[in-house]
């Protein structure tokens, strides 16, 4: 169990300096003429934050690295980098799109692609899980610009990173756990100041500085898929958990549906965020059944 | 004749030291077979053992249910002998499923990137100080970091068995650090120094 003084390095540290750069960078946004230019700063603030709780839990920087969970540190780098383009230039973003979510599955997975898989697996297991996070990542974009509300997108993300803290705590990823709840603890302190800010500020140009910005998902992408990759590949948690987290954000995009669109307008936030929740409680569930919490041979 | 034998006494005694020296050089062939001795570890009779501190109270021990290796032990030259052993990391046994499944997860061992725990020696000596006594040094390579251990090896016995041929036992404990081998999880739970006791048994066939 972790002690009171690494929850606070581990969780809040990271939730502060998080908050911190964010309210900052928003300030800041107000007061100059062109606001797009700053909408890397989100990113920027999550990936300083989530490098703090990295260091906090690992203890070091692994160079060159030996475990696919090292690679969080290096693709949060590899985001802040690309955070600086992502909102301006389209072809390089497709590009970049395309690119890393070849060399995502090949590095996170080296072990598998050196010493278990045979080359049929090999190329089967990569087109997937390159197409996967393609898909993946499309859903992530489209869900910052489709959600109802500014306070929503954190509120969803915070939801899905809680799912996957606990999801890895029961299948027994313990240190993969810690690095998602990391994650979890950054986007509650996004959440609540974009939640509390939403209220104070008046005009729609001011809200709009809320939005989570496109070049938010390189580190958002990463983070997950890096996350889940480990705890399905490397940790015992089901195929099944990994997926439904993964599809979850999608009913973000529930509103675009004709046949939906009459009952989102109504109570849009609830019912998105409603089915998004409900995603991610039936593969907390799946992850308590498969876990034999209840079981007898819980101690050790 | 022994008017002969007194005449050319130094013609028998060359004769009987060739004799003597082809005798005892038979002799010594029939004992060893030459001095590079091969031994395969034979795992039933042996055993690879941790123990480590739970919350700085009590010590638990833990197994290695299997493993390979062989031995290169050379009798009239220490130094020209030879280790290598080859340990499943999956096969982590310490009496409890759950707590088996932790050790295999990426918290601990990650079995699944790194399958195998290998030590190769790169230098063996004789201890003068005292007797059946090897300091070995080689590379220690687990959980994907590779590092050089030195460890003082007892030989604990040798016989000749007609069903096995010839058999040597090896005995050897010693401390490492799990947090210089990248183990860095659970520091509060489980103490930083993991004591290794492995005890070998090995036949040459």
């Amino acid at each position: 169990m972790p002690t009171l003084n690494q929850l606070f390095f581990r969780l809040i540290i990271p939730a502060i300096a998080c908050g911190g750069i964010y309210i900052a960078a928003i300030f800041i946004r107000t007061r100059i003429k062109n606001k797009d230019n700053l909408l890397w700063s989100t990113a920027v603030a999550i990936a300083i934050a989530y490098i703090i709780g990295y260091i906090s839990i690992e203890r070091t920087i692994t160079f060159l690295p030996r475990e696919g969970i090292h690679w969080l540190f290096y693709l949060t780098l590899f985001a802040l980098f690309s955070s600086t383009y992502w909102d301006s230039e389209g072809l390089r973003r497709t590009i970049s799109q395309v690119i890393y979510s070849i060399i995502t599955p090949r590095i996170l997975l080296d072990a598998l692609f050196r010493h278990t898989w045979g080359t049929f697996q090999e190329i089967i297991w990569w087109i997937c899980l390159s197409v996967g996070i393609f898909v993946f990542w499309n859903i992530v974009k489209q869900s910052f610009s489709e959600s109802p509300s500014v306070s929503s997108v954190p509120l969803v993300y915070f939801a899905l990173s809680g799912g996957t803290v606990l999801i890895l705590a029961l299948t027994g990823s313990l240190r993969l756990a810690q690095h998602a709840g990391i994650l979890t603890a950054i986007l509650a302190a996004v959440w609540i100041i974009t939640l509390t800010l939403q209220r104070r500020m008046q005009l729609d140009s001011e809200i709009n500085l809320l939005e989570f910005p496109q070049s938010l998902s390189p580190l958002l992408v990463f983070l997950f898929v890096a996350i889940w990759m480990n705890g399905y590949f490397y940790g015992e948690t089901p195929f099944i958990c990994v997926l439904l987290l993964a599809i979850s954000p999608t009913f973000t995009l529930i509103g675009k549906l004709n046949i939906f669109s009459g009952l989102i307008s109504k109570k849009p936030v609830l019912i998105q965020v409603g089915l998004i929740v409900l995603c991610i409680g039936i593969a907390v569930t799946i992850a308590v059944v498969r876990s034999g919490l209840f079981g007898e041979d819980t101690y050790y | 004749m022994i008017i002969w034998f007194r005449r050319h006494w130094h013609v028998s005694f060359i004769g009987l030291l060739a004799l003597g020296i082809f005798i005892i050089s038979f002799t010594e062939k029939i004992e060893s077979h030459g001095p590079d001795q091969t031994y395969n570890i034979d795992a039933v009779h042996s055993s690879i053992l941790f123990r480590a501190k739970h919350m700085g109270v009590a010590y638990n021990y833990g197994r290695f249910n299997e493993f390979s290796g062989n031995i290169v032990l050379n009798d009239t030259d220490v130094s020209k002998s030879h280790v290598e052993f080859e340990v499943k990391s999956a096969s982590v046994d310490t009496a409890n499923a759950k707590r088996d499944q932790h050790l295999r997860s990426s918290d601990f061992f990650s079995v699944k990137q790194f399958p195998v725990i290998t030590f190769e020696s790169t230098n063996v000596s004789a201890k003068t100080e005292k007797e059946n006594m090897l300091e070995v040094t080689g590379e220690l390579n687990l959980h994907g970091v590779k590092k050089s251990i030195t460890i003082d090896v007892e030989i604990t016995g040798k016989k000749s068995i007609p069903q096995t041929g010839e058999v040597i036992g090896f005995h050897t404990i010693f401390d490492i650090k799990r947090s210089e081998y990248g183990f860095n999880f659970g520091m509060e739970g489980v103490n930083d120094d993991i004591q290794l006791i492995i005890s070998v048994e090995a036949a040459n066939k």
